[in-house]
């Protein structure tokens, strides 16, 4: 049974290729006008290594939120147009329901982290040992499927569109409220212990240590535990989202 | 009603339903049952509760309190099993429009516990009896409202369920996919499938139904079948158009004389009505009186309140 919702959805995914195209062709256009536009002036700031090795967690992190968000927009696609209560009229099982979404999503966010890595192996990324490879893709995959939860738990809520995109607009200002273009320290005024308190900026400096940019010591657990907080709020709000649905029928 | 036997036992028993969203009872004790074959339609205007009690019998909505039993299973206890043996059209036609109609009833198939090796040939015989063979690798988008509507029903039906709850079904299709789907619906009920369909087309309700459920404000205020129903809001009339008007005295003259009652016609001076109550033979003898007596009829016809009268008086 969820081996066929599996299947639909990779089907879906497929024939409307918008939801997975748009976002990985921004990210690569972002990571050439980086490098193009600030590849000479920020590396001259950097310590150690290239201004991609910096940047290109940058573009895998907006990447992770661009392609988390196409699990809830599937989800409130079939919520608008009734179909998604078709389904529940079979005994699926509303957990299975948002759990092929999420799933199919990750996939994709995982070869969406595969075409990134190897578009910046072109553009002359430092050569990456396999498992620096492999954990640049799974980094990527796991914040995606984190902000995926946040995605889910408002089309569960509100059964709209605009809602599952308020949450991409939410995480796309804050990831420029981080180290994004800069080493932490490099920050000037405000932005500086705002970085510090948004959970965002150690996902990104996690990343930058497989990548090979400038990153604190300890980054990449430091990243992997936001990763973690994150998620434990994402599962949290859809829990409410679910008792909510429930308790509204 | 003959006694019901295990094997005739109900497919659809509901006592004392209610559901209340916030401060509005959309259905204050509803009674309703449906045997096997049976089609049963739901009648009554919008915001009688129709659709809440629908959702509630298919388990997507809870009850406030009263119960229900579905193919032998509780909605709220049990929702697994009644949505096992219970196939749904809602309202507004609800499938995958990147899917072709033969991998959505595939999905179908396989979401209701088919093996995986079956589900195909499930799908398949699906779209065989809906007519809908030549379409099955096209995508539902690319259909018509009819064609869809069609693949809606035999997603319904999908895994032989024992109960069909039809919400609007033909809302939307033109006349001649109208008949298929009443025809497929026909079929069903006489394979023993237990039919609730709401519907706001009366002409529909006489045509399919057995028997008839009329909500207002969320409560049963007749259970009846279409005959009864009319019969209930008035008489019958034999009404006859006379070539000259200027026989319409002789006429009421004439009637009078058969000790039967007659009124001119308001509308039209050659027109004379006479209800009919229980004279079965009156027509003939009317008829016969006025020849005798050389007054011309022009037409003859007998009225009826209409279905649309007596659901009108009744949710008034």
């Amino acid at each position: 049974m969820f081996r066929a919702l599996l299947l639909r959805t990779t089907r879906t995914i497929l024939r409307v290729p918008a939801l997975v195209a748009g976002p990985l062709l921004m990210s690569a256009f972002f990571l050439l006008i980086y490098t193009g536009q600030l590849g000479k002036a920020g590396g001259g700031m950097l310590p150690e290594g290239t201004y991609l090795e910096f940047i290109l967690p940058l573009v895998l992190l907006t990447t992770a939120f661009n392609g988390g968000a196409v699990a809830g927009q599937l989800l409130v696609r079939d919520m608008t147009s009734g179909y998604h209560d078709r389904l529940l009229l079979t005994g699926a099982g509303r957990t299975r329901l948002i759990g092929a979404p999420l799933i199919i999503g990750g996939g994709v966010l995982a070869l969406q982290g595969v075409i990134l890595v190897a578009v910046s192996l072109l553009l002359g990324l430092r050569d990456l040992s396999p498992a620096e490879a492999i954990w640049l893709v799974v980094g990527t995959t796991a914040a995606g499927v984190t902000f995926a939860l946040l995605g889910v738990a408002a089309a569960i809520w509100s059964r709209t569109d605009a809602a599952v995109s308020a949450t991409v607009f939410i995480f796309f200002p804050l990831s420029f409220l981080t180290s994004a273009f800069a080493p932490r320290d490099e920050l000037s005024g405000w932005l500086e212990p705002v970085a510090t308190i948004n959970p965002l900026t150690y996902v990104l400096e996690g990343l930058r240590e497989v990548s090979g940019g400038v990153a604190p010591a300890g980054a990449l657990l430091a990243g992997a535990v936001a990763v973690g907080a994150v998620a434990t709020v994402g599962l949290a709000a859809c829990a409410m989202a679910f008792h909510r649905a429930e308790a509204a029928r | 009603m003959a006694a019901l036997t295990p094997s005739s036992a109900p497919q659809i028993t509901v006592s004392r339903l209610t559901k209340k969203y916030a401060d509005a009872w959309a259905l204050d004790g509803l009674d309703l049952e449906v045997g096997p074959g049976e089609i049963v339609g739901l009648l009554g205007p919008n915001g009688a509760g129709k659709t809440t009690a629908l959702e509630i019998l298919c388990a997507l909505r809870r009850p406030t309190s009263g119960s229900v039993e579905v193919a032998g299973a509780d909605p709220t206890r049990d929702p697994s099993a009644v949505r096992a043996r219970v196939g749904t059209v809602l309202q507004t036609t609800a499938l995958d429009g990147v899917a072709t109609a033969r991998e959505s009833l595939t999905l179908q198939a396989r979401l209701r516990g088919v093996p995986a090796r079956r589900a195909r040939a499930e799908a398949e015989a699906a779209l065989d009896r809906a007519g809908l063979a030549e379409m099955a690798d096209k995508r539902i988008a690319t259909l018509s409202g009819g064609q869809r509507r069609r693949v809606d029903l035999a997603t319904a039906v999908i895994g032989h369920p024992r109960v069909l709850i039809l919400d609007e079904p033909t809302t939307g299709l033109d006349p001649t996919s109208r008949r298929v789907l009443w025809e497929q619906v026909r079929e069903f009920s006489g394979e023993g499938v237990a039919v609730l369909l709401s519907t706001q087309d009366l002409h529909e309700a006489e045509q399919l139904a057995h028997r008839l459920v009329v909500l207002r404000s969320g409560r049963v205020v007749a259970n009846a079948t279409a005959t009864a129903l009319k019969s209930a809001a008035g008489d019958r009339n034999l009404v006859i158009g006379l070539v000259d008007a200027t026989d319409r005295t002789a006429a009421l003259r004439t009637a009078e004389r058969l000790a039967q009652s007659a009124v001119p016609d308001r509308d039209d001076d050659r027109t004379v009505r006479i209800p009919l109550g229980a004279t079965g033979g009156l027509p003939g003898h009317y008829l016969a009186a006025l020849a005798t007596e050389g007054i011309a009829v022009a037409d003859v016809r007998i009225d009826e309140p209409s279905l649309d009268d007596a659901v009108i008086g009744l949710t008034a």
